[in-house]
């Protein structure tokens, strides 16, 4: 296990409500493989790893639990500690490379920042080494490329260019958040294949956050299903596709877009995900349920074990009334 | 580069002095009274005489085409106030005092209304927020004819720490340049800290912070360079309005700079020396608008066209 992640739960304290955008949510990450986290857009996701990584800003944000990576707790450790970690141990990448590229600066000042935030003296090394990490992200030209602005580059080229920064210092965990969300669908498939390749180069692991579970199909191999802020249900890729064990899980699979469906027959979830500044009881995806049943709202909303390394909240298959 | 400013001279500001010269030329002439008139009893020939001497005895257009042929050849012509000296000379002796207060007054308030605009930002809603805020506002609010006398009051009747009032001694500069400062302090403050809360919220802040690192680095190097654009902006006329001097500063610290005779020259009707500090006002300010334009094209690329 290379990170622990136990019982996060982060409170934006606004001037008009409390807005509790992550609940209680824990996992695993293992050495060397892709976890994915899948849920509706609004359900969690990028405050859940920007607050492992301590990224949101403190005062309205506040976070609680714990996150242990390599025997330090990432949520309680200094400062300074903490920076030595990001961008060296554990890298992001984001979701819209057209904003998260700094527009005044060069891509090679921005590609080299890794490097150098962390103790690497010379400059002339580092380039070096930023132009060979854009060539393996098959960027090309590399040599007169990295010497521009990001506005001269395309999405798909500037996203490339962001995962050889995430790279460039030889990290062990890759966070993603939604990477390829904001390409269009050829590009899509394209950067997953270099994320694969380079995974394998590079032995990472990676957290991969997305709202499309087609992704999640053939690129990870566990899962963490989120809606509302919490977990309701984790399993491997497999399980999660074969013996599904929660109505969201179930629901969000028939929402995946297939190639074979048209476009009239899209299936959407009915209703919306909940206000996240009330503050709920019971299971939070109760009101869009079609199973749902008066327990539904009493009891706690608890991950227990339904199979090997399968876990859900929904007591209703956990107490076996209910078969998906 | 060498293209886009001979576009600007020839296209731009050649045609912009022009209207300014011409409107300038006619308004004056249209101001009841004229250079004369404030002079003590004068016959009707002496005036015949100074008006012949003067030129003003010809068709005003001839006057107009006259002196647009004159400047053409460097040649302001005779102030009508200080007899026997031209105006080239009495701006090109008070124009390097107010240029050198102006420089002091611009780097105090660029240095301390950045500093000031970041600080604010970093907290927004803290009481460094707040304090910033209500100091600059202040400084609005207070004019200069309010601050100077108290600054001299505190610092050179209570302190004895510099003079009262002269341009001889580095100390000199001192007051007088706080004093012309302090209301650009307060804007420049208002403008970055505006400028950092927009940017510090942007992904790129985050991108920057994920690859660790310092906060100070992630300010200076990622922040600024983009919060400041708005305050460059502004710079360019402030800056042209700074150097190029004022009477009010200039009075009250009895400084011998350009700025008294913007409004001397228009009570005496001057009107060779009104013409004159117009034309060259208004070439600060088109000097300082190009600037400006270089300058954030050097820090914007997008604004770059290869
Ligand atoms: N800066 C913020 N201020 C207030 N609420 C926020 C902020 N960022 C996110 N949230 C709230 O946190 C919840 C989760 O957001 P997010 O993690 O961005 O969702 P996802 O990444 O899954 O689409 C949302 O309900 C959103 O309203
Ligand atoms: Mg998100």
């Amino acid at each position: 296990m290379i990170l622990d992640v136990r019982n996060i739960s982060t409170v934006f304290h606004l001037r008009r409500a409390d807005i509790h955008a992550v609940k209680d949510v824990s996992f695993q990450l293992f050495k060397g493989e892709t976890l994915g986290i899948v849920g509706e857009s609004g359900s969690g996701k990028t405050v859940l790893c920007q607050s492992i990584l301590g990224l949101l800003p403190k005062p309205p944000v506040k976070t609680s639990g714990h996150a242990y990576f390599d025997n330090t707790d990432l949520l309680d450790c200094d400062s300074k500690k903490l920076r030595q970690i990001r961008g060296n141990q554990i890298s992001m990448i984001f979701q819209d490379p057209s904003s998260a590229f700094n527009p005044y600066l060069r891509l090679s000042e921005q590609l080299i920042e890794p490097l150098i935030s962390h103790g690497y003296k010379s400059r002339k090394n580092a380039l070096e080494k930023a132009r060979i990490i854009l060539s393996e992200t098959k960027i090309p030209q590399p040599q007169k490329r990295m010497y521009q602005y990001p506005h001269e580059f395309s999405g798909g080229m500037l996203q490339r260019a962001m995962i050889g920064m995430a790279l460039i210092t030889n990290p062990r965990i890759v966070i993603a958040d939604e990477p390829t969300t904001a390409l269009d669908v050829t590009v899509q498939a394209r950067i997953l294949q270099l994320m694969k390749r380079l995974q394998n180069q590079y032995s990472l692991s990676i957290i991969f956050i997305t709202h499309n579970l087609g992704i999640v199909a053939g690129f990870c191999d566990r899962v963490v299903v989120m809606y509302a802020g919490v977990v309701l249900e984790t399993a491997s890729t497999a399980d999660l596709f074969n013996h599904t064990a929660h109505p969201y899980t179930k629901a969000l699979i028939k929402s995946v877009p297939s190639i074979d469906n048209s476009k009239d027959s899209l299936y959407m979830i009915p209703g919306m995900p909940p206000d996240p500044a009330a503050r709920l009881s019971g299971c939070p995806f109760e009101p869009r349920c079609r199973y749902r049943t008066d327990k539904c709202l009493k009891s706690e909303n608890r991950l227990r074990e339904t199979g090997k390394n399968h876990f859900t909240s929904c007591i209703r298959v956990l107490e076996s009334e209910l078969s998906l | 580069m060498g293209k886009f400013i001979l576009k600007r001279i020839f296209l731009e500001t050649l045609p912009s002095l022009l209207v300014i010269i011409t409107v300038t030329f006619f308004l004056i002439r249209l101001a009841p009274g004229g250079p004369f008139s404030s002079e003590k009893q004068i016959s009707a020939e002496v005036l015949e005489q100074l008006n012949s001497h003067y030129g003003m005895d010809k068709p005003l257009f001839a006057q107009y085409f006259s002196y647009l042929l004159n400047i053409c050849k460097g040649d302001f012509g005779p102030s009508f106030k200080y007899p026997g000296r031209t105006v080239t000379e009495l701006i090109s002796e008070s124009f390097p005092v107010s240029l050198e207060l102006g420089l002091y007054a611009l780097i105090f308030a660029i240095l301390t209304g950045i500093l000031a605009g970041v600080v604010a930002a970093l907290k927004p809603g803290s009481f460094m927020d707040y304090f910033t805020m209500s100091v600059s506002m202040a400084g609005i609010c207070i004019p200069a004819f309010v601050l100077g006398p108290l600054l001299v009051l505190v610092f050179s009747l209570k302190f004895g720490w510099v003079n009262v009032s002269g341009w001889n001694t580095f100390s000199d500069r001192i007051l007088p340049s706080i004093t012309l400062g302090m209301m650009y302090v307060a804007y420049i403050a208002r403008l970055t800290r505006g400028g950092m809360l927009e940017t510090m919220v942007q992904d790129f802040i985050y991108t920057a912070r994920s690859k660790g690192l310092s906060e100070t680095a992630v300010i200076f190097k990622h922040a600024l360079r983009g919060a400041l654009l708005p305050v460059i902006s502004f710079m360019g006329p402030a800056a042209a309005g700074m150097i190029s001097g004022s009477f009010v500063v200039e009075t009250i610290f009895s400084i011998p700079g350009l700025g008294r005779f913007f409004v001397t020259a228009a009570f005496n009707r001057d009107y060779t020396m009104i013409l004159g500090t117009v034309i060259f006002y208004a070439i600060i300010i088109i000097i300082f608008n190009t600037l400006v334009d270089i300058i954030q094209t050097i820090l914007n690329p997008r604004l770059r066209n290869y």
